[in-house]
């Protein structure tokens, strides 16, 4: 057992998840599903400490009259009762992890009681709900959450989850999503962690019949951050659809690691990420899709690709396409490249300075995966926090 | 206007450009014509200032000023223009962007002040209509999905609203239809005046039945071997390369 593990553990219950987490320790780049992220930094972390932020204030919401639940270093700081067809509720224990996942195992091991967001059966959201969290690591080096979203039958809502932070401190959180017959959820998620802190979640959708689930990721923070997604098609005519751009530079480390099962016929999944690595950032994709044996007429599509703007910038990319049965329709694609030198010459030949040139093409090369996000402030407003993003990095030197 | 000297260029190690010499006068058009690989869009490539283009020896100025020492977007601010052999697909960036970033980043260049929203519109708007470009056409990705008239048709807009001091038009009518050819032609002739400076790039004597020039060059294997009045494009066309003892190089 590591001694960051050991750290990790200090007050945990005798929960199956924590006996599972003893037994296998953290997790290493030896399993092949952690082949690309190496968690020896947030041992050091965890074994050394790091330095405490200050506490982030609550920042304004993304999109204009959001209504925003507030969860610091891991602790709900307001409870909704039902209004307006959505509650938010504290319960004692999280849920039990649905797979086999390291990062669900040592949030259910670990979190201190879990929250629960409940949109009722018929509801349709006029305003989006915004989840906050903020970590500052003054509770501790780790924190932990539990998330519970239950999007009831024929209810729509948008679902807007932002992390943020300063300091040092390691936000790992688990996020379970039931969709049930026919709910449409749209969820955006933006990682907007602290440079110096770490981020590790675990997201397990499951959908039912003609459930529609969109998920959305910004990951812009953290120096090492991983998002793995276990999506299942659980129900016919379910349609998921997993897009994501990421920004990363200096030394961060971005994994994005998908899961999607399709268990019944005539169900569909869309995936792009999207990801501009500079400096040494390095990033790393891994999308599994799964089509069961019975699972005819499955529709699934993935597609990925990383633009490099530094020569020690690196992409690692493991697509992993199971399928079972017959008569369906899937494609996957990746790419890694540089900024086309044509493009840029173009540019620069009707004026464009080279700096504002890369910066262009650049931004074409993500917005793409913008285009589905309906609400023009919203779009705008991950836009925007993406060019300031970028604009961090140090971009000539390519 | 232009004036190049003893030009010598190398791409990928290779001599392409053997010692060109060619002054172009404002308010002139000058004709470049030549068989493949005679080292065409290497001299529009050079001047434009496109990296891997390696000047070994000569000089190029404009105006006066050192060409060859300026970044290609100093080359654009300074008013030289660069129509595009084969213009570049641009996905993710609208046309009208590329329009205003391009004119907004040459007039910051030259200290001058930025066009609003509502000047740019009408200044495209007036433009595209002479082309006969649609506004759905500006809307779209750079290039991306036009067909080969479209694409011609956006290079000139781009010249027109850019409004160069001298135009460098680098096979401008490849892949034309006739009709396209003539809206083109237009286009560059409507900015033809006593103070802008041309050179027509061409493989073909037919663009220059519709932009005349008033000079004519033959490049051949990285020189020009031949100038003249208008009438030596047409000469060219009736008895070919070999009849000025040039083989068409590969």
């Amino acid at each position: 057992m590591s001694s960051a593990l050991d750290i990790l553990l200090r007050g945990a219950g005798e929960s199956a998840a924590a006996a599972r987490l003893r037994e296998s320790g953290l997790p290493t780049p030896r399993l092949e599903e952690w082949k690309f992220t190496n968690l020896r930094p947030l041992e050091k972390f965890l074994a050394e400490g790091g330095a405490a932020g200050n506490a982030p204030a609550v920042p304004a919401p993304l999109s204009e009259g959001a209504v925003q639940i507030i969860v610091r270093n891991g602790r709900l700081e307001n409870v909704f009762g039902d209004v307006n067809g959505f509650s938010v509720n504290r319960s004692t224990s999280g849920a039990a992890p649905r797979e086999n996942s390291a990062v669900a195992d040592m949030v259910a091991a670990l979190a201190q009681g879990a929250l629960t967001l409940r949109i009722e059966r018929g509801a349709v959201l006029e305003k989006p709900v915004e989840l906050v969290f903020l970590s500052d690591g003054a509770d501790g080096p780790a924190h932990h959450a539990s998330v519970a979203i239950e999007a009831g039958e024929n209810s729509e809502a948008l679902l807007i989850e932002r992390h943020m932070g300063d300091g040092g401190y390691l936000n790992a959180n688990a996020v379970t999503v039931t969709l049930g017959q026919n709910a449409r959820l749209r969820h955006i998620k933006v990682q907007d962690e602290s440079p110096d802190g770490f981020h590790l979640a675990d997201i397990s959708a499951e959908l039912g019949r003609d459930a529609s689930y969109h998920r959305f990721i910004l990951t812009l923070g953290a120096r090492l951050a991983r998002d793995e997604v276990h999506a299942i098609c659980a129900g016919e005519g379910a349609e998921l659809r997993l897009h994501g751009a990421y920004a990363g530079a200096v030394e961060q480390h971005m994994d994005h690691t998908t899961h999607i099962d399709h268990a019944v016929p005539h169900t569909s999944s869309h995936e792009v990420y999207k990801g501009v690595l500079d400096d040494r950032a390095r990033g790393v994709f891994q999308g599994g899709i799964l089509v069961r044996k019975d699972a005819q007429k499955t529709d699934g599509h993935q597609l990925n690709k990383a633009l490099l703007l530094s020569p020690k910038a690196e992409i690692d990319s493991k697509p992993a396409l199971q399928i079972y049965a017959d008569d369906v329709k899937c494609s996957h694609g990746a790419t890694a490249g540089e900024i086309e030198t044509d493009q840029l010459f173009y540019l620069r030949a009707r004026g464009v300075p080279e700096d504002e040139a890369r910066a262009l093409l650049v931004q074409a090369f993500l917005d793409e995966v913008f285009d589905g996000i309906r609400e023009d402030d919203l779009r705008a407003a991950l836009i925007g926090r993406l060019h300031a993003k970028l604009g961090m990095g140090d971009a000539a030197n390519g | 206007m232009l004036k190049i000297e003893n030009l010598h260029v190398d791409v990928d190690g290779k001599r392409i450009l053997k010692g060109i010499d060619l002054e172009v006068p404002a308010g002139e058009v000058h004709a470049i014509m030549g068989p493949n690989g005679a080292g065409k869009s290497t001299l529009s490539y050079a001047l434009a200032g496109r990296d891997g283009y390696e000047v070994a020896e000569g000089s190029a100025s404009f105006n006066g000023k050192d060409l060859l020492d300026m970044e290609p977007e100093e080359r654009a601010a300074a008013g030289l223009f660069l129509g595009f052999q084969y213009p570049v697909e641009i996905p993710g960036v609208a046309t009208l962007t590329f329009l205003k970033t391009a004119v907004n980043a040459v007039k910051k260049q030259r200290g001058e002040e930025e066009l609003s929203a509502l000047e740019f519109m009408k200044l495209v708007k007036a433009k595209a209509a002479d082309l006969k470009i649609d506004q759905e056409m500006l809307k779209r990705p750079v290039n991306v999905g036009f067909s080969g008239g479209e694409k011609k048709r956006n290079e000139i807009l781009q010249m027109a609203v850019l409004d160069p001091k001298f135009c460098l038009l680098d096979e401008t009518d490849s892949g034309l239809d006739i009709d396209a050819l003539k809206i083109v032609a237009d286009g560059v002739n409507a900015l033809r005046g006593p103070d802008r400076g041309m050179l027509v790039i061409t493989h073909y004597q037919r663009l220059l039945d519709h932009i005349v020039p008033d000079r004519v060059h033959i490049l051949a294997d990285g020189k020009i071997v031949k100038s003249g009045d208008k009438t030596l494009a047409l000469e060219l066309e009736e008895k070919g390369y070999a009849a000025f003892g040039i083989e068409k190089a590969a």
